[in-house]
C-alpha cells in the first residue's frame, strides 16, 4: 500500500522541497492527487485535489511522510477548491470529531446533537447571504438535507429521553424549525406529511410559544397576509429560528410579488415604497429580487419605481440567490 | 375454578381439544379449526381448556406421545403455553408463545394447496396483533420497551408474503393488509404501509373487487386516511366515499370514523355537510366550521381549531381545516357584496377595502387595510374572487359575471 501510494505520487510530480513553497507557477506539472485506497470514515467529504488535507489523510497511513529527516512535500497544482468550500469542509470535519461521544462514531448525546443544529443553521443562514454562484446553491442544498438529518435524529432522542426524564425546556425551539422548513424552497423533505407529524407530537410542545410562532407563520403565508407574517417575524423569531428563515424569505416575498402583480389593477401599478414595507426589503433589494423574478418594474416621473400588473413572466427566485434580511424602516434592521 | 379441578378431568379436556384440533385440520374443516384457536373470543370452552393445563402441567408429553398430534406439537405446545399465560394474566409470555405458534402454524399454512384454513390464518393474524398491544401496555406499565407490537408487524409480513402470491390464497391477502395498516397507524410508522399497497393496487392478476366487502372497507378507509395526510383531497375523497358507500349502514360507529376524515376532505372541495348528519353521527366539532363557511365569520372556524385543537392535530386534519380560512373570506366578501347589491346595483360590484377591515372588526378581527389587500389578491390568483384590485382607490372591483366561483368538487388552486 505505501509503495504504491509513494510510485503514484512520483507519478503525478509531486515535489519534494527543501522548505514549503506555496503555488508554485508551473501548471505543466499539475497533477490530481486521488484519495487514499483505503477507506477513511471521511473520504466522502475528500472530493477535491486539496493538497493540504490530502497529506493530512495521507499521515495516518504512512507516518514516514511525518518524520522529523522527511523532506516538506510541496502540491505543483494551483488552488483548484474554493476557500468558502474549504472552509466548510474544514468545519465540518472538525464537528464530525468534536460531536463523537467518547470517540464512538456511533453514539452521540442531545446536547451535541444540538450544537450541530446550531452550526447548520447559522451555515444556511450564511450560505444564504453568498451572492449566488453554482457550487454555493449546491451546498446550500447539502446543507439543508444535513440540517433535516440532524434534526430528525435530535427528536429521536428526545423520543427516547422523554420517558425518563422532562426533555430540555429549548426542544420546543428545535420542534419549530422543522415547521418553519416548510416555509422554504421544495427539498425532497424526509419523511412524512407535517399533518401526520403533527399527529405524533405531544400537546404541550405543539401548544409552545414556539411552535405557535412557527405555525403562525405557516398559517400567514397559505392566507397570503404577508403584512402579518413579517411583521410577526421581525416581533417574534428568536436568532436562530430567524437565521433559518432569513434565506427562504425571498422565496416569500416572490410569492407575494406574483400574487400581487397578477391581481393588481393595470391601470395602477403598485408603487415598490409601499411593498418593501410590507415585506420588510430594502426598496433597491426589491427590486433586484423582481428582476430575479423575471419581472419588470416601471418608473414614474418624479422617479418612483412600481410593480406593473398582469405579468405573466413570474418565476420563484433560484435558491442560489441572495438572501435579504428583515428590513424594519421603522426601526432599526436585525 | 381451576382448584376444583381434577387431573383426570384436566387430562380429559386436553386430549378432547387435541383431538377436535387433529380433526379439524386432517378433514379441512377451516372453521372448526378457527373456533379452537381463537383466544380473545373468551370463549367458556377456551378458558376451561386454559385451566386444564394450568391443572395438568404437563401437555407436551400428551402431545408427543401420540403420531398424528406430534406432527403438530410445533404449533400445539407454545400455543398451550400462550393459554396458561393469558389465563394467568402474563400477556408478554403470552405474546411470545403465541409468535412461536402462529409462525409453525404458517409453516403448515404453506404446505396446504387450497386456501381451506384462510379463516383460521386470518383468526391468527388478529390474535397477533391483539395479543401484541396487550403485552406492550404490560412492557410499558413496568418501565421496559414496548417492541411486541413491531415484531407482530414483521410476522404478518410475513403472512402477507405467504399470501399474496397468484393463487387460490390472495383473496385472504387484503385482510392480513388491513391488520398491518392498524399495526403501522398505531405506532405512526404509516410509511410502511406504502409497500403492501403498492402489492395490492399493482397487481394485474387479481381485480380488487374479488376481496371481500369488508376487507375492502377497511382498506379504503385507511388509504384514505394516508391522502388526507398527505392533502391529497380528491384521492381521499373518492376512497373515503367508497368505504362510506360499501360500509354497514348499522355500524355507526364506523360510519363515524369514516365521516371524521372524510367531512375535512368535503369541505376542501367545497362541500357542506347537513347539521344533521353532524348530530346523528356525534361530530360536533365540525358544527362551527360549517356555520363558520356558510356565514364568512371566521371566528367560529378559528374558534373551532381553538376548542378541538388536540382532536384535530391528533387525527391529522388540523391544517386542511385551516386551510379553510381562504373560503370563509371568500363568503365574507360575498356577502358584503350581496349587501351593497340591496342597496345599490349599480355600485355593488365595487367593494371599498375599509368596508371589508370594518366587517373583520365587527367579528373581532383587527386587521388593516394593507392586510385585507394581501388577502384579496391571494383570493383572486387563486380564483376564489373573479376581479382586481386597485391599490391607490384601496378597492376591490368584482367581475360582473360569476365574481364567486364555486368549487365545485374541486380543491383551492394550490
Amino acid at each position: 500500500m505505501e509503495k504504491k501510494n509513494r510510485s503514484r505520487a512520483d507519478k503525478s510530480g509531486f515535489q519534494r522541497a527543501r522548505e514549503t513553497r506555496r503555488n508554485p507557477p508551473s501548471s505543466s506539472n499539475s497533477w490530481k492527487f486521488r484519495p487514499p485506497a483505503r477507506k477513511e470514515p471521511h473520504a466522502a467529504v475528500e472530493q477535491s485535489s486539496d493538497p493540504s488535507s490530502s497529506i493530512r489523510e495521507r499521515s495516518h497511513n504512512d507516518g514516514n511522510l511525518y518524520s522529523p529527516n522527511a523532506p516538506a512535500l510541496v502540491g505543483t497544482c494551483p488552488d483548484m477548491c474554493p476557500e468558502k468550500e474549504r472552509a466548510q469542509r474544514e468545519r465540518l470535519r472538525d464537528l464530525a470529531v468534536f460531536e463523537r461521544l467518547d470517540g464512538n462514531l456511533a453514539r452521540t448525546s442531545p446536547g451535541l446533537a444540538v450544537k450541530k443544529v446550531k452550526f447548520h443553521i447559522i451555515s444556511h443562514k450564511k450560505l444564504g447571504r453568498c451572492c449566488g454562484k453554482s457550487d454555493v446553491s449546491s451546498l446550500c442544498y447539502l446543507n439543508m438535507e444535513q440540517l433535516m438529518k440532524c434534526l430528525l435524529s435530535l427528536f429521536d432522542m428526545y423520543d427516547i429521553n422523554q420517558r425518563s426524564k422532562s426533555i430540555g425546556k429549548n426542544a420546543a425551539e428545535f420542534y419549530s424549525f422543522y415547521v418553519l422548513l416548510h416555509l422554504g424552497y421544495k427539498i425532497p423533505k424526509m419523511g412524512d406529511s407535517l399533518s401526520f407529524w403533527y399527529s405524533q407530537l405531544a400537546l404541550p410542545i405543539l401548544q409552545s410559544k414556539e411552535m405557535c410562532f412557527a405555525r403562525s407563520l405557516l398559517r400567514y403565508s397559505q392566507v397570503g397576509n404577508y403584512k402579518r407574517l413579517f411583521s410577526t417575524i421581525a416581533a417574534e423569531a428568536s436568532d436562530l429560528q430567524l437565521c433559518l428563515l432569513e434565506p427562504f424569505l425571498n422565496e416569500v416575498r416572490g410569492q407575494a410579488l406574483s400574487y400581487i402583480s397578477y391581481s393588481s389593477y393595470k391601470l395602477q401599478p403598485y408603487p415598490l415604497r409601499d411593498l418593501c414595507k410590507i415585506l420588510m426589503i430594502k426598496e433597491a433589494d426589491l427590486e433586484s429580487l423582481c428582476y430575479e423574478c423575471g419581472l419588470e418594474t416601471s418608473t414614474d416621473e418624479g422617479g418612483s419605481k412600481f410593480l406593473p400588473a398582469k405579468q405573466t413572466s413570474f418565476r420563484l427566485p433560484k435558491p442560489g440567490f441572495q438572501s435579504y434580511s428583515l428590513f424594519n424602516s421603522e426601526k432599526n434592521h436585525r | 375454578m381451576a382448584l376444583h379441578l381434577s387431573m383426570g378431568e384436566a387430562h380429559r379436556r386436553i386430549a378432547e381439544y387435541l383431538a377436535r384440533f387433529s380433526d379439524a385440520v386432517s378433514s379441512q374443516d377451516g372453521s372448526a379449526l378457527k373456533s379452537l384457536i381463537f383466544v380473545s373470543s373468551n370463549s367458556f370452552y377456551l378458558l376451561a381448556l386454559a385451566d386444564a393445563l394450568n391443572v395438568f402441567q404437563d401437555s407436551s408429553r400428551l402431545v408427543n406421545q401420540t403420531d398424528k398430534y406430534s406432527q403438530l406439537g410445533e404449533i400445539l405446545i407454545p400455543y398451550f403455553r400462550c393459554l396458561q399465560s393469558i389465563r394467568i394474566g402474563r400477556f408478554v409470555d403470552a405474546y411470545v408463545a403465541f409468535e412461536k405458534a402462529a409462525n409453525a402454524f404458517l409453516q403448515e399454512f404453506r404446505n396446504w394447496e387450497t386456501g381451506w384454513a384462510m379463516e383460521a390464518m386470518h383468526t391468527v393474524a388478529l390474535e397477533i396483533r391483539v395479543l401484541a398491544e396487550r403485552a406492550d401496555r404490560e412492557l410499558a406499565s413496568s418501565g421496559k420497551n414496548p417492541e411486541k407490537l413491531q415484531g407482530a408487524g414483521s410476522f404478518l409480513m410475513k403472512v402477507f408474503g405467504a399470501l399474496a402470491g397468484k393463487g387460490p390464497k390472495r383473496v385472504g391477502a387484503l385482510y392480513v393488509t388491513c391488520q398491518l395498516f392498524k399495526i403501522y397507524f398505531k405506532l405512526g410508522t404509516v410509511h410502511l404501509c406504502r409497500s403492501v399497497i403498492r402489492s395490492i393496487e399493482t397487481a394485474r392478476i387479481f381485480d380488487f373487487e374479488e376481496f371481500p366487502t369488508r376487507d375492502k372497507v377497511t382498506y379504503m378507509y385507511y388509504t384514505g386516511r394516508l391522502e388526507v395526510f398527505n392533502e391529497n383531497f380528491l384521492a381521499a375523497d373518492q376512497k373515503l366515499m367508497y368505504a362510506l358507500m360499501h360500509c354497514n349502514p348499522r355500524s355507526k360507529d364506523n360510519i363515524r370514523m369514516i365521516l371524521k376524515y372524510l367531512i375535512p376532505v368535503k369541505l376542501s372541495i367545497g362541500i357542506l355537510p347537513k347539521m344533521e348528519l353532524l348530530e346523528k353521527y356525534n361530530l360536533p366539532e365540525y358544527m362551527d366550521v360549517v356555520n363558520a363557511l356558510k356565514r364568512g365569520d371566521l371566528r367560529l372556524l378559528r374558534g373551532a381549531l381553538r376548542d378541538y385543537e388536540d382532536r384535530f392535530l391528533r387525527s391529522g386534519v388540523y391544517l386542511v381545516l385551516e386551510k379553510l380560512e381562504l373560503q370563509v373570506y371568500q363568503r365574507l366578501v360575498k356577502k358584503i357584496y350581496i349587501i351593497q347589491k340591496q342597496k345599490d346595483p349599480s355600485k355593488a360590484h365595487q367593494v371599498k377595502l375599509e368596508v371589508i377591515v370594518k366587517a373583520l372588526k365587527w367579528l373581532e378581527m383587527d386587521m388593516d387595510v394593507d392586510e385585507v389587500e394581501c388577502i384579496m389578491a391571494i383570493l383572486i390568483y387563486k380564483n376564489l374572487i373573479k376581479g382586481y384590485f386597485a391599490h391607490k382607490s384601496k378597492v376591490v372591483v368584482l367581475s360582473k359575471q360569476d365574481p364567486f366561483p364555486r368549487l365545485n368538487g374541486k380543491p383551492v388552486n394550490s
